[in-house]
């Protein structure tokens, strides 16, 4: 991966949280790239920081609640260190974001084409008529159709699979250049789950537009992620294109996670590869590796410092002291 | 002691509901959530349903365990009819009958300390106090949890722990059937297997009948004996589990069975993407419920409701096409 391709280069990202009971190191040290046109998966489990990181990007953290550090470069330029001015003027023009849950993230009291009109009359400064004919635009480029209909439905009067059609038809109104997509399937039932990944694989090839797409589901990165990050304990700890990652794991958590999952070639009856223990709270600044404690490859080495990066073959990376040693 | 050898018989069980709706159109109509379904299982054996939301795996669970009364149809459990069981009789029941539910948060009190929470369970089904705290201690270690975690209330431990610890509960009484309806959907991957692991040797140690509930197809490949796949309240396709996903027969299970997104780069499959959502099971018509999204779809499909037949091997398959 070399620099020019990239739309998105985070380095270094950190983010500690100042709570009630101390400060949560939520993100130490996330290096990141995402190229253009590309859909980059980042797995994890829960609190590895991958939502959190997304949220960086967007800057939308609480400035009085936390700190931020490193580096956030979206087209060469430094969203971690912008006014918060210059932020707002990228956040849903260039940079977009779905979420989880689209039945929460919708405005149920208005109709489903004016919340989609609504981003091209801000962003784009259009006129009314001008935005309701993006908005047409976008419900017949989702999928919802006809679109003359669908503009005057509320979202109450939609599925679970049409509501984040929606949600994804306000995110490509103002064409990004990025879609930050975090657990858009999760609430989905398998069959509308497949419809809306083919739905934001086409919408990426056709627009030209990079996906960083956030999952717990390794099998959704194999199915439309080209590279991928994994993450543990605010860091990624392994990065690569995406068969690189899944064929040879180079970092013991990928490999123990890749284990563990119940898959279709699996025999049946047979016991499933488990990580023993479970992540350390986030409240140390940790110095060593923060997946020793549980690895079956730890070392001395590992319980004294944080291992950097080795580097495997085509920009597969890992961060782990047992690489190549 | 029966003579047929399984644990629980559900025999054409039906669960409507009425649907009360000032729209005309919907006036008297009645959701079937449960359609003459047949199910048996046997002692330590585990029988998966899987089904997307609103397909009525929730509600058979909740039928076969008498937590709903059936609309039609009988339950027999252990040889004895059980359809019609109402007061002492169905509490004296409860306690061979339990469930575990998909979020370990939800089904303990947040301010309970677990181990007053099984103890409670110990005094209603009057298990004597000399024997109790000994059964609570043995059954943690057996699921891999210290003693200590019994003076924890449950926002203090993971969910993985609370889930290993609802499953305690649920064991504490000796039943002898066990639902456990997505038990782990709220878990990550690598709690997920830890659970999935124990629940294979618990179905051994303890002979426990299961009915395992999921919307996961590897899920319930991992773990089960024999799988049902179950669509807008019908089973479309029954079969033990090897067989199952070696001869996969009717479309939705192909649907469905494409639809998992999958790690394996070797396994070229076919992809199916099925239009449009699920439709409402309110008023269902004659033919078979899976006819509008199905790319088989034939005119007899819509008029004839399609019934269960053996294709051999005990592989029951309702389509027309088979």
């Amino acid at each position: 991966m070399i620099d020019m391709e990239n739309l998105l280069e985070i380095n270094g990202l950190t983010v500690e949280l100042m709570t009630e009971r101390g400060i949560v190191y939520a993100l130490s040290g996330v290096d990141l790239n995402v190229a253009h046109g590309q859909i980059h998966g980042v797995v994890g489990e829960s609190g590895c920081g991958k939502s959190m990181t997304a949220k960086s990007i967007m800057r939308l953290h609480n400035p009085k609640r936390s700190r931020m550090g490193g580096t956030i470069l979206f087209e060469g330029e430094d969203i971690a260190a912008m006014e918060i001015k210059e932020v707002e003027r990228l956040r849903g023009k260039d940079i977009s974001m779905i979420f989880q849950d689209p039945a929460m993230s919708l405005n149920p009291l208005m109709s489903v084409g004016n919340q989609i009109a609504e981003m091209a009359r801000v962003h784009l400064k259009s006129s009314k008529a001008e935005a309701r004919q993006i908005a047409l635009g976008m419900l017949e480029k989702v999928g919802l159709s006809p679109a003359i209909n669908r503009y005057r439905q509320y979202p109450f009067e939609l599925s679970g699979g049409m509501q984040q059609r929606v949600m994804i038809a306000i995110a490509i109104a103002c064409s990004p250049k990025l879609l930050i997509a975090d657990e858009p399937t999760t609430a989905l039932d398998a069959t509308i789950q497949a419809q809306i990944l083919e739905l934001i694989q086409s919408l990426s090839d056709e627009m030209g537009m990079s996906v960083l797409f956030i999952t717990h589901n390794f099998g959704i990165v194999a199915e439309i992620c080209s590279a991928v990050s994994v993450m543990y304990q605010g860091r990624v700890v392994e990065t690569g294109y995406t068969r690189s990652v899944l064929d040879n794991p180079a970092h013991p958590y990928t490999a123990a996670l890749i284990a563990s999952i119940p898959t279709m070639a699996l025999e049946s009856q047979k016991r499933l590869g488990s990580i023993p223990g479970r992540p350390d709270t986030l409240y140390e600044n940790l110095s060593y590796c923060p997946f020793c404690a549980r690895c079956p490859q730890a070392f001395g080495q590992c319980r004294n410092e944080r291992p950097g990066y080795q580097y495997l073959e085509d920009g597969h990376r890992a961060a782990c002291f047992g690489i190549g040693g | 002691m029966n003579l047929s050898g399984s644990v629980i018989e559900g025999t054409n069980l039906q669960k409507r509901y009425h649907i009360p709706s000032r729209k005309l159109a919907e006036k008297g109509k009645e959701l079937v959530a449960v359609d003459s379904v047949t199910i048996k299982i046997g002692r330590s054996r585990i029988f998966g349903v899987v089904g997307e939301s609103g397909c009525g795996k929730t509600t058979l669970g909740r039928l076969l365990t008498k937590m709903e009364p059936t609309s039609d149809g009988t339950i027999v459990f252990n040889g004895r009819d059980i359809t019609r069981l109402s007061g002492k009789d169905l509490i004296a029941l409860r306690s061979q009958m339990q469930m575990v539910f998909q979020n370990p948060y939800g089904s303990f009190n947040p301010k309970q300390r677990i181990g007053s929470a099984l103890a409670e369970v110990a005094k209603v089904h009057k298990i004597p106090k000399e024997i109790a705290p000994d059964k609570i201690a043995a059954l943690l270690s057996e699921v891999g949890m210290p003693i200590d975690a019994l003076g924890r209330v449950p926002s203090e431990l993971s969910g993985g722990q609370l889930q290993r610890l609802a499953i305690a509960r649920s064991l504490l009484l000796g039943p002898e059937f066990i639902v456990a309806d997505e038990p782990v959907s709220a878990l990550d991957v690598s709690v997920q297997a830890q659970i999935l692991n124990l629940i294979m040797d618990l179905r051994e140690s303890h002979a426990i009948a299961m009915l395992f509930i999921s919307h996961e197809m590897p899920v319930v490949k991992a773990v089960c004996d024999e799988v049902a796949v179950m669509y807008l309240g019908s089973f479309v396709e029954k079969a033990p589990t090897q067989e199952l996903f070696a001869n996969i027969a009717h479309p939705y299970t192909q649907a469905l069975m494409s639809a998992v997104p999958s790690i394996d780069s070797d396994i070229a499959k076919e992809r199916i993407i099925l239009e449009g959502d699920i439709p409402s099971a309110i008023g269902l018509g004659p033919g078979c419920p899976f006819a509008p999204r199905c790319r088989h779809g034939m005119e007899r499909c819509r008029l004839e409701k399609p019934q269960l037949r053996d294709m051999g091997a005990g592989h029951l398959v309702a389509c027309h096409l088979h």
